[in-house]
């Protein structure tokens, strides 16, 4: 599903991405660990189509179509959801309003019938429930005073909503309480499919023992140093970074 | 140039009859032309106009609006879904029973066209009462060319259930003056909509003037709309009096025009007032929006708080001067003005300026204003879930002024303001 090779990329001149290489298959789910400054982030923002990142060279592919010179929205509506780290606040746009927009567009582009007003409302109800946000968040500002957790699981609404190929995480842990951390990981396993995929790019491997990844990766120095199973999240949480930095 | 205008105008004056032919309000005329003939006109040398271009206006000959143009009537005085209001319409300055409502015992509607003898004394008695003193050159036009207009009372203690919408729309070119009055008795509770369009493409010029007397205790939700656009040139000035321990909520939506300006006099004369204005102007094309607040404390004890959002797009020009004057018998005045704006393109001109004048020694004020641009974060964010860029800016600039429209209590209003919204923010080019 999602093919990334040798991908080199940055932001001002600056390389952060050096040679970057990961196949992810429908239905699997993996995991990108790796300490501060490693390019987790970076990978998100670059796949995400983020402006201000350059792609130097390489190649990130979505059942063969390239991602890379494809506009953000484009990305989207070949089926790419990238939740953000941290969630922006849209004062005085309701959060219904926000994702009729987004359904519309991309339910359209994928061929989908675009539902209804009252069938769209009784899917976002649906989904509000699904990830415990009371109805009354609907109907107001997208994330506008919302709570760090409320806003990933805000985030979660809106993949359910798009139902997208390729879900990508990006830290959708950090500032989590365990509650919402396990109503997260509900939301997420609950969209668990033969032909769906998911990167979930995480710091801890607290998030790994709710969401359990195929395989595990570890990013450092802009590259994957080491893959493995679930049980490398585990090694990992015992000996530190270091312990790859070092091996590497 | 500005002679072309002014010279224009006082020809008119001189030979003006009513459009019902009512000698009454002579003497206001007669006032009124002889403060225009004395008033400056509008120049970048005069502080209040300083940031406007009036050249467009001032080398006009003014005419009188001529006979309207009934198919746009209809289509410019439909009905608002959901509103249910008493409805006072007037087309191209002049009063419509006919597509008025009636009123009943807590509110009472007079046009001047139609007033009795009693109801004569008691308009004359109250026009232009409540104007401050100072160079109002078009309060002075409007006066020396007096026509028609409205007097609305609200009963003392009544709490109206249904809102109050005065309806001016154009149809035709040339000038129209229409005037309102309003008193809201003692212990009363209205809201008002006042309420200024025009038939795209026409060009027509309104100096509209209206004063709104609050008594003791009263509660006046007074919403002043002006929906113009490219063609449309719009002067408006609007006198808030307050009196003792009396609410005034204003909410003035001033979008596109030639010109669309307002000159906004809050006057804050009876102690225990609160007052609250939110407001929206926008600009777009080669359009002018211009709201001049004047919130003036004069009395102890009161609190104010103005919230006003403005945005210029492709060549529009935007001004917002906020001005709060605590005099100094005022003590314990609480005065909080912000101001945020959005200027959209490198052609476009914004001018926010809040003034603060302060004679009282314990008071609390505060004012902001900023001008920005949409946050790239935020247009990433919203393409990343599928919106096009260009839907993302008009969402993210919706939502800006939105915040103005969420905080009226008149929920069909606001809806029905959506649309005119939703068209302004579409299909900018501010390349």
């Amino acid at each position: 599903m999602l093919k990334v090779e040798n991908l080199c990329a940055g932001i001002e001149e600056k390389t952060i991405l050096q040679g970057l290489n990961i196949t992810v298959n429908p239905g699997e789910v993996h995991a990108i660990m790796g300490p501060n400054g490693a390019g987790k982030s970076t990978l998100s923002y670059v796949l995400g189509g983020r402006p201000g990142y350059e792609v130097s060279s390489g190649s990130a592919e979505l059942d063969g179509v390239d991602l890379l010179d494809m506009e953000p929205e484009d990305r989207a509506k070949e089926g790419v959801f990238l939740a953000f780290q941290y969630p922006v606040e849209v004062p005085g746009v309701s959060n219904m309003e926000f994702l009729k927009a987004a359904v519309e567009s991309v339910y359209a582009a994928r061929g989908w019938d675009v539902p209804s007003t009252v069938d769209f409302m009784k899917l976002a109800r649906e989904a509000c429930a699904q990830v415990q946000l009371p109805l009354d968040f609907l109907k107001r500002g997208v994330n506008e005073g919302f709570s760090g957790g409320e806003r990933k699981r805000n985030e979660i609404l809106q993949m359910m909503m798009l139902k997208p190929k390729l879900c990508l995480l990006d830290e959708t842990d950090s500032g989590l309480d365990i509650d919402a951390l396990q109503v997260v990981a509900e939301g997420v396993n609950s969209m668990r499919s033969p032909d769906r995929a998911f990167v979930v790019v995480t710091h801890y491997q607290r998030l790994l023992d709710y969401i359990v990844p195929d395989f595990v990766h570890v990013l450092a120095d802009g590259k994957i140093v080491k893959s493995g199973g679930a049980e490398l999240a585990l090694e990992l949480e015992e000996k530190g970074y270091g312990w790859i930095e070092g091996a590497a | 140039m500005a002679e072309q205008f002014k010279d224009s105008a006082s020809a008119l004056a001189s030979t003006f009859v009513p459009s019902k032919g009512e000698q009454w309000l002579s003497a206001q005329r007669k006032q009124g032309s002889a403060a225009f003939s004395g008033a400056a006109m509008p120049s970048r040398r005069i502080e209040q106009f300083k940031y406007n271009n009036f050249n467009d206006l001032l080398k006009q000959n003014i005419s009188l609006a001529g006979a309207s143009d009934q198919a746009l009537v209809a289509e410019l005085t439909a009905e608002i879904p959901g509103l249910n209001a008493h409805r006072f319409v007037f087309v191209d300055g002049v009063f419509q029973p006919e597509l008025s409502s009636a009123t009943d015992a807590d509110v009472s509607a007079t046009a001047f066209s139609t007033a009795d003898d009693a109801q004569q004394a008691v308009i004359s008695d109250l026009l232009g009462k409540l104007v401050p003193e100072g160079d109002r050159p078009f309060v002075a036009l409007a006066d020396s060319l007096l026509d028609d207009g409205v007097l609305l009372e609200v009963a003392a203690g009544a709490d109206l259930q249904k809102p109050v919408q005065l309806l001016s729309v154009r149809t035709t070119t040339g000038v129209a003056t229409p005037r309102l009055l309003v008193k809201i008795g003692d212990g009363a509770r209205a809201s008002v909509i006042e309420q200024y369009q025009c038939a795209d493409g026409v060009q027509a010029f309104d100096s509209a003037v209206s004063e709104l007397d609050l008594g003791a205790n009263a509660e006046l939700h007074h919403y002043r709309i002006a929906l113009g656009n490219d063609s449309y040139t719009h002067i408006g000035t609007s006198v808030a009096h307050q009196g003792r321990d009396s609410r005034y909520r204003a909410y003035v939506i001033n979008t596109g025009g030639a010109i669309n300006r307002l000159d906004h006099v809050v006057d804050v004369r009876g102690s225990g007032s609160n007052s609250q204005m939110f407001g929206a102007y926008l600009a777009r094309a080669k359009q002018q929006v211009d709201i001049h607040l004047c919130v003036e404390h004069a009395v102890p004890n009161c609190d104010s708080q103005e919230t006003y959002r403005g945005m210029a797009a492709e060549s529009g020009k935007a001004v917002f001067n906020g001005r709060i004057q605590i005099h100094k018998d005022a003590q314990k005045t609480d005065a909080q003005l912000s101001c945020r704006n959005l200027l959209l393109s490198n052609k476009a001109e914004l001018n926010a300026k809040p003034e603060l004048e302060i004679y009282a020694d314990d008071v609390k004020c505060a004012h902001g204003a900023t001008v920005g641009q949409l946050d790239p974060e935020s247009i990433f964010y919203m393409r990343t879930r599928g919106l096009s860029e260009e839907k993302a800016r008009a969402l993210l600039s919706y939502g800006f002024i939105n915040e103005v429209l969420l905080a009226m209590p008149l929920e069909p209003l606001a809806d029905f303001l959506r649309t005119p919204m939703d068209a302004f923010f579409a299909n900018q080019d501010n390349s």
